[in-house]
């Protein structure tokens, strides 16, 4: 066998075990996510079968979550499951999520980035003590706080409002996009800033106009990094929120699920209207996240 | 001169004012106000079911904590829970992202599946699994039965083993994408020429992933490491939608322990003692990861 033979025997096994890995990984994150729309799919008596059985046979649940009062009337007769009223917020939730990621996606890429410039660029006292006080905030744990977090609602007067959730979510979030950004100005060229303040620029113009258009892929990295969080935190979003006014995704989702007499089917079908939002940002920013990260963002 | 840089220092001062203050406001409102709640009320007498007793408790509710017998059981969990899905997250973290690294057919579209279950919400995720292990319906009963590995459909969620096996599960299914993502840009950050050299020198691959890759990605798995240490040790979405502590508070983890318990006795003090425990266990581990791949890696961040 010549050398060149087995060269490209070996570039084959390789090539052979790299698919097998690659279709592993494929199976062992989508099952879930398939087999979930597949439940969300069916009739509550066809999802309870053994074995169970797959093929799609109804989009009430999704009309259920989209429509609920016109919805309701129309098929909700089984007496041993009954729907819980809190599936009717599902377009709420939905609306107040999204508001919410945004606003904090807005404070992070504001007040984030430009507490991160002045960390890294300004020299000043107390400094240091004050940058390492805003990234250690995030060490605390969540149920360390919720009796202070509630308190501190409370007294704002803000229960049950979507501004308290994004209070708190502003305060977790911060101090990662502060480190994250901080870090990532260090492997920035400071010249151009220097030059473009000696010609005269105010340290905003200088900012807005040199320093963003460069650090936008840790800006990105920051963006989807707090939306993410902030979408998927149940913790608070469940102590602080008790009606549609503020429900965040997660709550209403949790409720759907939480009763056991919830049909499952409906369980399912909320949790895929759930992942909609996220996946679609996923989808649009696709190459923007990958560049953004892979560009040193979060080394 | 004199009026002119001071004018200078002076916009400088307004400024860093402008521009620290919006996010300092926030962190501080949300900081210093709970750490000092908690530290006051872990010294001091406060339950909400016995208001009239309050006043300097001294260590009383750290010694009461610590003699507690479900707290004991729930710190025997957390640690199996913590080295468990630390392993398995960081294990399926670094694997994947070596895999997504190399050029293949359909990696751009694998990378995008392997953030699905970052855009899906914990309590949303755990719901999907519940269902799965569902012990009169659930595929995992089917396929196990099918296969023949059970005779019959388990109620896996009420042995204490499995039901821990199974959280485990599905926490790194959730989980481990955010450390994939980390890795992954650490990898495609490696200098080329890095691999060159270590071809020329005669190195082997796995002599290279050694060499190469995991002292460049030190940084990068140093942030893993913490990140993932502190996210097990603080679980509570998955578990408050899959076992809820069960079966016997086999599963009842200390952030989940913690909250039941506030909400069970309503001992604030407690409470705030047990928390205070876990955010020193917390500093002190990552204080010693720190310690222990900081020196490492120094000179490689001066480059």
């Amino acid at each position: 066998m010549g050398e060149s033979e087995r060269v490209k025997r070996g570039v084959r096994t390789r090539t052979i075990f790299l698919y097998l890995f690659a279709v592993l990984l494929a199976l062992w994150v989508l099952f879930p996510i398939v087999w979930t729309v597949l439940t969300s799919l069916r009739i509550e008596a066809e999802v309870r079968t053994v074995p169970p059985s797959v093929i799609p046979t109804t989009i009430n649940n999704y009309w259920l979550l989209v429509d609920f009062a016109h919805a309701s009337k129309l098929f909700v007769t089984s007496a041993i499951y009954f729907v819980p009223t809190i599936a009717a917020e599902m377009p709420d939730a939905l609306r107040n999520s999204t508001i919410i990621g945004a606003a904090i996606v807005a404070i992070n890429l504001t007040a984030g980035s430009l507490a991160a410039y002045t960390f890294s660029r300004l020299k000043f006292r107390g400094r240091w003590p004050l940058f390492l006080y805003a990234i250690a905030s995030r060490l605390l744990p969540g149920v360390a706080v919720i009796i202070p977090f509630y308190v501190i609602i409370r007294t704002l007067g803000l229960l049950d409002t979507t501004l308290a959730v994004f209070l708190i979510h502003a305060a977790y979030t911060l101090p990662f996009s502060i480190w994250v950004l901080y870090t990532y100005l260090f492997t920035v060229p400071t010249d151009i800033e220097e030059s473009a303040l000696v010609d005269g620029y105010s340290r905003f113009e200088t900012l807005r106009k040199v320093v963003f258009p460069v650090i936008w892929p840790g800006l990105v990295a920051v963006a989807i990094f707090s939306f993410m969080f902030s979408y998927n935190e149940f913790f608070f979003a469940q102590l602080l929120t008790t009606t549609a006014a503020s429900h965040t995704v997660p709550v209403v989702v949790a409720g759907i699920g939480g009763e056991l007499t919830t049909p499952i089917s409906l369980v399912a079908a909320s949790g895929i209207v759930a992942m909609i939002p996220p996946v679609v940002i996923f989808v649009i920013f696709r190459r923007r996240i990958m560049s953004g990260l892979a560009s040193g963002a979060v080394k | 001169m004199v009026s002119a840089s001071r004018r200078l220092r002076g916009r400088g001062a307004l400024f860093i004012f402008l521009t620290t203050l919006p996010a300092l406001a926030i962190i501080t409102i949300f900081t210093l106000y709970p750490i000092a709640f908690a530290l006051w009320s872990s010294f001091s007498f406060y339950d909400l079911t016995n208001p009239e007793k309050t006043g300097f408790a001294g260590i009383t509710n750290y010694a009461g904590a610590l003699q507690t017998t479900g707290f004991q059981h729930s710190v025997e969990a957390s640690v199996v829970f913590v080295i468990a899905s630390f392993f398995l997250v960081v294990g399926l973290a670094l694997g994947s992202a070596l895999l997504l690294n190399e050029k293949f057919k359909g990696v751009k579209y694998l990378q995008v599946i392997v953030l699905l279950p970052w855009a899906i919400p914990f309590v949303v995720a755990g719901l999907m699994w519940r269902w799965i292990y569902d012990s009169n319906y659930g595929i995992l009963n089917f396929a196990l039965q099918s296969l023949g590995v059970i005779p019959s459909y388990q109620a896996w969620l009420t042995q204490p083993n499995p039901a821990m096996a199974l959280l485990i599960v599905a926490y790194a299914w959730s989980e481990f994408p955010v450390s994939t993502l980390l890795i992954l840009a650490g990898l495609q950050s490696v200098p080329k020429e890095l691999y060159e050299a270590a071809v020329v020198d005669g190195a082997r691959a796995f002599a290279r992933f050694r060499r190469v890759t995991l002292v460049w990605l030190k940084p990068v798995l140093l942030i893993v490491f913490v990140y993932e240490t502190l996210r097990a040790i603080t679980v509570f979405d998955s578990i408050y939608v899959i076992t809820k502590g069960q079966p016997a508070d086999a599963t009842a983890i200390i952030s989940y322990y913690i909250y039941r318990y506030l909400f069970t006795f309503y001992d604030v003090g407690r409470a705030s003692a047990l928390s205070i425990i876990v955010l020193v266990v917390s500093g002190v581990l990552i204080y010693a990861y720190f310690k222990f791949l900081r020196i490492g890696s120094l000179e490689l961040r001066a480059r």
